[in-house]
C-alpha cells in the first residue's frame, strides 16, 4: 500500500554519538544572534509548563477513547515479538478476505499461543485460530480493527470526512486532507487519484462556506486564508517516476498536478506538496517550482511544500524555497516536519550504499528542527511557517522563538495528526494559535499501512508520545535541548 | 604489504545515484562522447597483436537498426590455433605465480572499470540496447566479480595443511587447469564476461575470451582495460566471431582444458557433449562451467501485498525486456488473487514506457536483433492452443527491435509458455486453486534457476523455502537483481550445473585440488614432534 503521508516521527535511536555540546551564545543565519541558551531554556520550560497545565487530565485519543487500541499498544510496547507480529498480521487483514485466511493467519503469527494477553483477547485469538469457530471471532477482529482505524482516518469518502472535518472546525482546529489508498502502478490509477482529488476540491469548495468563521482558524495576520486545504502525494499521481529521468517525470507529473492547482486556486483551496522519499525529493521541488511559478499560479499564495528536517540537504531546501519566493513574488507556506521515511531512507542508503541522506541520530534531527524553525520565522513574510510536530519540545521551542522575534500568533500554525496528541493541540489552540489537523481519507482498511505507521509510531522507544503518556517522564527532562553533533554553520 | 587491499572486506560498488544531477550529467556526457565516436573497430587480438583486416561484421544499435555501433573483425580458426599455442605457453609461469599477484590485477581492473564505468555504460544502451539503471548495474557488477573474487582467491586458492600426525606434513591447494575458453552471453554484456574471465584467470588459467557478436565492443572494452593494468597478453586474448564458425572449433580444440559459458539451453548442452568428446592429442579431460537458461516463476499469494506484487513482476519480467535468465517468464496467481492482480498488472503493462534505451525515459526498450524481434512476435501471433492473450501491447515505431510486453492466461501448467524459455517481454498467467498447487506448477519445468514468493502467511514462505527448489528463490520482491556476494547467483536442473558465479567456492570451478604428502621421518627422527617442556 502506498505510504501515507506523516507529519512526524519520533526516530530511532542510533549509537552513533560524538559527544560535543554546544554551550554558550552562538550566531546562526545571517548574522542574528539568539538568546543565551539559558533564559531561552528557561522561557521555554516555563511555556511547556502552562501548556501541560491546560492539558491536565487529558489524555490523546489513542491513549483513551479506544480501550482496544490501548491494550494493543500496550502490549506492543510490552513485548517487541508480539508487536512485530501483531503488526504483520493487521498488514495482511485487507487481503483476506474470508473467515478461513483470517483464521490461517491467527494460526499462522501464532497469536492463538501468545502468552500474557488479557483472557478476552487470547479467547477471541483462539477462536479465530479454529476454522469451526472462526467465523465470530473474525468478525469481532475486523471490528476492533476498523475501530482503530477510525481513530486515525478522518472518513471513508469524502461525504463521510465532511462531517468530521466540520466537527474539527466547530471545536477550533482547521484541516488538510489527503486520499489514501494503493500505490500508483499505472496511468489509468494515477488518472484515477486525480479525478479523485479535483472531486474532493469541489466538495470541500461547497461545503466550507457553510461553516461558521473562527478568526484564529480562518486568518493569517493578514487576513482571511482558504478553510479548504488538502495535501497531495505525487507518487500517487504518476506511475512513472524515476530520478534517472527527472525532467521527464517533472514533465509527466505537471500535466497531472496543474489541473489539481488550478482548480484549487479558482476554489480557494490550498494547496500542498507532500514530500515522500529522498529518490523523489529532486522531481518534487522540481515540479513545485514549475508549477507556482507558472503565470496562471505565480501570484497565489496558497501554495505549500515540506520541509523535512531529517535531511541532510535541509537548509538548502529552505534557502531554495527563499529564492523562489523571491524569484515569483509571492509568499508560500513551508510544512516543516521531521520527516517520515526514516527507516525505509537508512535501509535503502544501506542497500545501495548510498550516503544517506538524513541524520541517523535523533538529536540531529531534532536540533535541526529547532535551526529551521528559526530561519522559518525569520522569513516569515516570504515562508508561512507550519511546524507540524508531536514533540512538545520542538512545538514550545517554536513558541517561543516565534514570540522572541515578535512574529504575529497568527503568521504561522501548528499541525498535527488526526487521532494524536489532541491535549497538546487543544493546549496550542487555547492560547491562540493556529492549529491544523491533518486528516486523512480512504478506506479503512486499505488504510492499513497508515494505520501500522501510526501505531508503529506510537510505540517506538523514542517516541515523544510514549515517554509523555506511557512512561509519564517528567517535563523538565521531556523539554530538554537536543545535543547535537553536527555542526550547523552552511 | 602489497596486498593489503585485498585485506580490506569486500563491500557492493554502489550503482550510479542518479538523484545527483551530476551523476545524470556525466552519463549524458559519455553517451554524447560515444555517439560521436561510432562506429567503433573491434579487433581481434592474439597475444597483443591487433588485427583489424579481414572479414568484419556490422553490428547495428538495437533500438535505430540504420545505426552502426561497431564493425567486429571475425577472428579465423588460425587466430585461435596461435592464441591457443601462446596462451598454453603463458599458462604455466602465470598459475605459479603466487595468488596475491594474481588477486591484485583483479582488483585493478575493478577500479579502472569504475573510473570509466559511464562510458562502459553508455556502450551497453546502444550496442545492446539495455536501459540507463540497468547497463549501469552490468557494469558495477562486473566490478563486483573483480574485487570479491580477488579477496575469495586469497581464501579458497592458498595452501592449507590437511590432517595432524607426527611424521607427515600435507598440504592441499587449488591450481589452474590450462588454459580456458570464456563464450559470453550478450545479455549482462560486461559483467558476465568479466566474471567468468577473471575467475578463470585469478585461479591460474590462460584465457580466450569470445564475446557474443551482439556485444563485441563492450567485450573488446574489457580486453583493452585488461592489457593496461597489467595481464599478460599472452595470458589473455581476444578472439570475436560467430559462434558457428569458430565457437565449436575452439571448444572441440585439444589445448582448451575448460569452458566458461553462459547462454542458452541448447548450446550449453551440445556444449558439454562437444567438449565430452576427447580429441588425439588433448591432454586432459575438459572441464565445463555452464549457465543456462530459466522459466522462473512468481507466486502471488492470495495474501500479498499487490502494491509490492505488481511492482515486483513489472520489474522482473519487463526489466531488459525479459532478456535475463533470471526474468520473470510465469506468473501462478492463488485463487481469487487472480483476478484484482491481473488487472492491475494490465495496466501496468498498459502504461510502460517503450522507448530507445539511450532515453533516460526508457522503461521498455527494444530486444537484441532481428532474430530474436521475428522469433517474439511469431510466439505473440502463435502463442499455441489454450493461451487467451490478456493484453497485447503496440509498439511505439519500427525504427527498433521494439516488442511491446504481451500476457497470456493459460489453464495448462505445461503449455508451451508454462515451459520454453522465449528470452523476451512475453509472461504467461496461471491461475492456481490454492498455494500448495502454485509450489507444485512452480516447480513443473526442466529449469530450476530463480523464483519468488509474495506472501504474507509464514507458513507459506516456510513451505516455499523447501518445496520450491530452484537456486535462487526471493520472497517478498522480484526475482532479478542477485548482487555478488549477497545473493549467489546460478542453478541446476538444466538451468545449470550448480555452480554460484558471485558466491564461495565458485573459483574452485576453474581449478585442480593438489595434494602433497611430505614424509618428515628420517632414521628415527621427525622435527614434528616438540621438545618435552
Amino acid at each position: 500500500m502506498r505510504v501515507a503521508l506523516v507529519l512526524i516521527v519520533e526516530l530511532k535511536k542510533r549509537p552513533i554519538t560524538r559527544g560535543r555540546t554546544t554551550t554558550s551564545t552562538r550566531t546562526i543565519f545571517e548574522g542574528v544572534i539568539i538568546m543565551a541558551p539559558s533564559s531561552l531554556q528557561a522561557k521555554i520550560l516555563q511555556t511547556a509548563e502552562a501548556l501541560t497545565e491546560r492539558m491536565k487530565g487529558e489524555k490523546p485519543s489513542l491513549f483513551s477513547k479506544s480501550r482496544w487500541l490501548r491494550l494493543i499498544l500496550d502490549l506492543a510496547m510490552e513485548d517487541h515479538e508480539f508487536k512485530v507480529d501483531m503488526f504483520h498480521f493487521v498488514d495482511a487483514l485487507p487481503m483476506l478476505t474470508t473467515n478461513e485466511q483470517v483464521s490461517q493467519h491467527v494460526r499462522d503469527y501464532r497469536l492463538h499461543e501468545k502468552r500474557a494477553l488479557p483472557l478476552w483477547a487470547s479467547a477471541v485469538f483462539k477462536m479465530a485460530s479454529n476454522p469451526l469457530t472462526a467465523a465470530p471471532a473474525v468478525a469481532t477482529i475486523r471490528t476492533i480493527v476498523t475501530e482503530i482505524a477510525k481513530t486515525f482516518i478522518v472518513g471513508r469518502d469524502t461525504a463521510e470526512a465532511l462531517a468530521t472535518l466540520r466537527r474539527l472546525h466547530e471545536e477550533g482546529f482547521a484541516f488538510t486532507t489527503d486520499l489514501l489508498g494503493e500505490s500508483t502502478v499505472s496511468a489509468a490509477e494515477a488518472r484515477q487519484y486525480q479525478a479523485r482529488y479535483l472531486d474532493l476540491i469541489r466538495c470541500l469548495a461547497q461545503e466550507v462556506p457553510r461553516w461558521q468563521a473562527d478568526a484564529v482558524i480562518d486568518n493569517n495576520h493578514l487576513g482571511p486564508i482558504p478553510r479548504a486545504n488538502i495535501s497531495l502525494k505525487l507518487s500517487a499521481l504518476e506511475a512513472h517516476l524515476d530520478s534517472v529521468d527527472t525532467e521527464g517525470s517533472v514533465a509527466r507529473l505537471k500535466e497531472r498536478v496543474l489541473p489539481i492547482f488550478l482548480l484549487a486556486q479558482q476554489n480557494n483551496v490550498f494547496v500542498n506538496l507532500d514530500v515522500e522519499t529522498w529518490e523523489l525529493h529532486g522531481i518534487t521541488y522540481d515540479l513545485f517550482e514549475e508549477i507556482v511559478t507558472h503565470p496562471d499560479l505565480r501570484s497565489y499564495p496558497h501554495v505549500g511544500i515540506v520541509v523535512q528536517a531529517y535531511l541532510k540537504t535541509a537548509h538548502e531546501d529552505m534557502q531554495r524555497l527563499l529564492d523562489l519566493v523571491r524569484k515569483r513574488g509571492t509568499p508560500i507556506t513551508v510544512r516543516l516536519v521531521k520527516g517520515a521515511y526514516w527507516d525505509y531512507e537508512v535501509v535503502h542508503a544501506r542497500q545501495h550504499g548510498y550516503p544517506c541522506p538524513v541524520f541517523t541520530r535523533k538529536a540531529d534531527t531534532d536540533a535541526n528542527y529547532e535551526r529551521l524553525t528559526v530561519m522559518l520565522l525569520q522569513h516569515f513574510e516570504e515562508l508561512s511557517p507550519a511546524f507540524a510536530s508531536h514533540n512538545l519540545r520542538s512545538l514550545v521551542h517554536a513558541l517561543v522563538q516565534a514570540e522572541e522575534r515578535n512574529v504575529p500568533p497568527l503568521a504561522y500554525e501548528v499541525q498535527m495528526l488526526y487521532g494524536m496528541a489532541e491535549p497538546e493541540r487543544k493546549a496550542v489552540r487555547s492560547m491562540g494559535r493556529r492549529v491544523r489537523v491533518y486528516a486523512p481519507i480512504g478506506e479503512l482498511l486499505l488504510g492499513m499501512a497508515y494505520l501500522v505507521r501510526r501505531l508503529l509510531e506510537n510505540t517506538a522507544n523514542t517516541s515523544f508520545l510514549r515517554s509523555r503518556y506511557h512512561e509519564g517522564t517528567d517535563i523538565a527532562s521531556l523539554m530538554a535541548t537536543p545535543q547535537s553533533s553536527i555542526s550547523f554553520n552552511g | 604489504m602489497k596486498c593489503d587491499v585485498l585485506n580490506t572486506p569486500f563491500t557492493n560498488c554502489p550503482h550510479a545515484d542518479f538523484v545527483d544531477k551530476a551523476v545524470r550529467a556525466a552519463f549524458a556526457e559519455s553517451l554524447e562522447k560515444l555517439k560521436g565516436s561510432l562506429p567503433l573497430k573491434v579487433p581481434v587480438v592474439v597475444s597483443g597483436q591487433k588485427r583489424f583486416e579481414g572479414r568484419t561484421r556490422p553490428r547495428y544499435c538495437p533500438s535505430q537498426k540504420d545505426w552502426q555501433v561497431a564493425a567486429v573483425t571475425l577472428a579465423t580458426q588460425e587466430d585461435v590455433d596461435r592464441a591457443l599455442a601462446a596462451a598454453a605457453r603463458a599458462w604455466g609461469e602465470w598459475r605459479d605465480l603466487p595468488v596475491e599477484e594474481r588477486a591484485l590485477l583483479l582488483d585493478k581492473l575493478a577500479d579502472r572499470i569504475q573510473a570509466d564505468r559511464f562510458d562502459l555504460a553508455a556502450l551497453q544502451t546502444l550496442e545492446v540496447g539495455k536501459p540507463w539503471r540497468e547497463a549501469d548495474a552490468d557494469v558495477t557488477e562486473a566490478i563486483d566479480f573483480c574485487r570479491y573474487y580477488a579477496r575469495r582467491a586469497l581464501v579458497e586458492l592458498a595452501p592449507r595443511p590437511q590432517g595432524n600426525v607426527w611424521g607427515e606434513r600435507n598440504t592441499l591447494w587449488y591450481e589452474g587447469r590450462g588454459v580456458a575458453a570464456i563464450i559470453a552471453p550478450w545479455n549482462f554484456p560486461l559483467a558476465i564476461l568479466t566474471g567468468m574471465a577473471t575467475a578463470a584467470l585469478v585461479a591460474g588459467n590462460a584465457v580466450l575470451i569470445k564475446p557474443a557478436g551482439q556485444s563485441s565492443a563492450i567485450g573488446y572494452g574489457l580486453y583493452e582495460r585488461m592489457i593496461e593494468v597489467g595481464f599478460p597478453p599472452d595470458v589473455v586474448h581476444f578472439i570475436p566471431g560467430p559462434g558457428s564458425e569458430i565457437g565449436d572449433y575452439i571448444v572441440e580444440h585439444p589445448l582448451i582444458a575448460m569452458i566458461a559459458f553462459t547462454g542458452s539451453k541448447e548450446v550449453g548442452l551440445s556444449l558439454i557433449r562437444k567438449a565430452g568428446n576427447t580429441k588425439p592429442g588433448q591432454a586432459q579431460v575438459k572441464k565445463v562451467v555452464c549457465e543456462m537458461g530459466g522459466k522462473n516463476a512468481i507466486i502471488i499469494d492470495d495474501d500479498a501485498d499487490l502494491d509490492e506484487a505488481v511492482a515486483g513482476v513489472m520489474k522482473s519480467a519487463f526489466g531488459y525486456a525479459g532478456q535475463k535468465c533470471s526474468a520473470c517468464s510465469r506468473v501462478i496467481t492463488v485463487g481469487q488473487v487472480h483476478e484484482p492482480f491481473v488487472k492491475r498488472l494490465i495496466e501496468a503493462c498498459r502504461s510502460l514506457h517503450i522507448a530507445p534505451a539511450h532515453d533516460p525515459a526508457c522503461q521498455l526498450g527494444p530486444v537484441i536483433d532481428e532474430g530474436a524481434y521475428q522469433r517474439l512476435n511469431g510466439v505473440i501471433a502463435n502463442p499455441g492452443d489454450g493461451a487467451t492473450p490478456l493484453y497485447i501491447g503496440t509498439p511505439p515505431s519500427d525504427d527498433g527491435f521494439f516488442v511491446a510486453p504481451a500476457l497470456f492466461a493459460v489453464q495448462d501448467p505445461r503449455h508451451r509458455l508454462m515451459q520454453e524459455e522465449l528470452f523476451g517481454p512475453i509472461l504467461a498467467i496461471y491461475q492456481a486453486k490454492n498455494f500448495d498447487e502454485a509450489l507444485e506448477v512452480a516447480v513443473s519445468t526442466e529449469f530450476a534457476l530463480t523464483g519468488g514468493v509474495f506472501s504474507r502467511s509464514p507458513s507459506h514462505l516456510e513451505a516455499a523455502k523447501k518445496r520450491f527448489r530452484v537456486g535462487n528463490l526471493y520472497l517478498n520482491r522480484g526475482c532479478t537483481g542477485a548482487m555478488v556476494d549477497r545473493q549467489p547467483f546460478g542453478g541446476f536442473g538444466m538451468s545449470g550445473i550448480g555452480t554460484k558465479a558471485g558466491g564461495p567456492f565458485y573459483l574452485l570451478s576453474f581449478a585442480d585440488p593438489r595434494c602433497v604428502t611430505e614424509n618428515t621421518m628420517r632414521h628415527g627422527f621427525t622435527p614434528d614432534i616438540p621438545p618435552e617442556a
